[in-house]
């Protein structure tokens, strides 16, 4: 991405933000609440179309892209929101299986019954499909909105807080799957406040105050670095 | 305060261009919705079962109150004018021409015009929208092309079930009041409708669901952030509806004198 900022009303939420995220690589960002994570990573996931500046998907502008070519780089992107954000006037079944639909518009029952099958399975979820999200608990939903994230086997994987309100039963189970797209080379952009598990997979970190990056580079620029402000943020975050 | 009144002709101004460019979207989205959307006819059936059939109740009491009053008045006045076969002309400008489109309208606007602001309102804040586009869909598309078709279906559909219970069903309460015989009743209506009242009912309705859809959803579309943005887009949604039909209305009436 280059400079872009993102303002809403009159407050500037991102400023002058460059960066480029790496293929196969895993990315985190990390700043205290309220400093723009959550904003830059739906910025970058081509989610908020009204910025200033240029947010680029291997050279094409996506504010310039055409709709077929938008939804073309959406399809090869599944993004974990950190409340779930599922659909709630669908059943759970539709929203696992819309994804699918957009890529595949006329694919059979029987198939679209065995991605379902087989990604309710990475999870171990049990609850009964044709409920509505409402049903769940905010874990449930959670879980539910990171496999809906994976449904289509995604080449760049964003994630937005993925263990918030989940059980510590579960947790683990995420992290390990988690970790299984990092193995399997995708592309991940991610903010967590688990710093055991963000140190576990970052390659590289963004540093993010005020909606300003403080410092972005690989894992051992950030940890080796002298810059002072740098220093403060691996304490605060990193290491602690 | 001339810089003042600048800057708030500029932001309606940009405020309104907006809405145009939301509108022209939402009407070209609506031409591929047949071939392109599959998914969203699920949607579109919906509005249509929410905003048509369970409004039928309050549209049936209306316009038979309407009707109703309209022939038992009409019966006692008129021949005391002398020209009692005015009532069928009055009763056709009244319930055809303008109180079923009209009456449809805000009723329409009243119950599914702010449940589709408030509905869309609270997808935006709770990132569904963003949802839509991380899958590669298109929010307005998915979510408002079927309520523009289905308000508008609805409207066109309710209109005619007014004007049928304004005409029809009002004689039968107004026959229990002062027996009237059906065959002249209806010879009279027909004898005095013309196509112009057919036409012009239906282009109103047509117009008037189109402008509840698009203002309804534009300005659900519009809350950014904060739940408290609802209500208050819900009420601006209900205003502007109301006005744009009042104001679509007397366009038509002036076109089609």
């Amino acid at each position: 991405m280059e400079q872009v900022s993102y303002i809403v009303g009159r407050e500037s939420i991102l400023t002058d933000i460059s960066h480029v995220f790496r293929r196969g690589r895993t990315t985190i960002i990390i700043g205290p609440s309220g400093c723009g994570k959550s904003s830059l990573l739906k910025v970058t996931a081509g989610l908020y179309p009204n910025i200033e500046g240029r947010v680029l998907f291997e050279g094409q502008d996506v504010s310039r892209m055409n709709e077929k070519e938008y939804q073309h780089m959406q399809r090869r992107t599944g993004f974990l929101f950190q409340d779930g954000a599922l659909w709630a006037n669908m059943s759970l079944y539709d929203n696992l299986t819309l994804p699918v639909l957009v890529t595949a518009p006329h694919i059979s029952r029987a198939r679209l019954d065995e991605i379902v099958a087989r990604t309710v399975g990475v999870m171990n979820f049990t609850e009964p499909l044709d409920q509505r999200p409402a049903a769940l608990s905010a874990g449930e939903r959670k879980i539910f909105s990171f496999l809906r994230a994976i449904v289509t086997d995604p080449e760049i994987f964003f994630m937005d807080e993925p263990t918030t309100f989940i059980d510590r039963s579960k947790v683990g189970l995420l992290k390990e799957k988690i970790r299984a797209l990092k193995e399997e080379g995708k592309t991940i952009v991610g903010i967590t406040h688990d710093m055991d598990f963000a140190r576990e997979l970052a390659d590289s970190y963004i540093l993010l105050s005020g909606g300003r990056i403080i410092a972005a580079g690989s894992s051992e620029e950030i940890m080796d670095s002298r810059d002072p402000v740098v220093r403060v943020f691996i304490n605060d975050f990193i290491q602690n | 305060m001339v810089t003042a009144v600048g800057r708030w002709a500029r932001l309606k101004f940009a405020e309104f261009s907006e809405a145009i460019g939301f509108f022209l979207f939402l009407i070209k989205e609506t031409f591929f919705f047949i071939q392109k959307r599959r998914i969203g006819l699920r949607v579109l059936i919906m509005q249509i079962f929410f905003t048509g059939v369970e409004a039928l109740s309050v549209i049936a009491l209306i316009s038979l109150g309407v009707g109703a009053v309209l022939i038992v008045q009409g019966n006692n006045i008129l021949p005391l004018l002398g020209n009692p076969d005015l009532l069928y002309q009055i009763l056709i400008v009244v319930i055809m021409r303008e109180m079923g489109p009209l009456v449809t309208a805000f009723i329409i606007t009243a119950r599914s015009g702010s449940a589709i602001t408030t509905e869309l309102g609270n997808m935006v804040i709770s990132h569904e929208m963003e949802a839509y586009m991380s899958v590669g869909i298109n929010p307005i598309s998915q979510l408002g092309v079927p309520r523009l078709i289905g308000v508008t279906t609805a409207m066109i559909l309710l209109n005619v079930y007014f004007n049928l219970f304004g005409l029809l069903g009002s004689y039968m309460v107004a026959h229990f009041i002062s027996p009237f015989p059906f065959r002249e009743y209806m010879t009279g209506l027909v004898m005095q409708m013309n196509i112009l009242d057919v036409i012009s009912s239906f282009i109103k309705s047509f117009v008037f669901g189109i402008i509840i859809a698009v203002v309804s959803c534009y300005h659900g579309f519009k809350v950014n952030l904060a739940v408290t943005e609802v209500p208050v887009r819900t009420i601006r949604s209900i205003g502007t509806s109301i006005v744009g039909c009042i104001i679509a209305d007397v366009i038509i009436i002036t076109a089609l004198r």
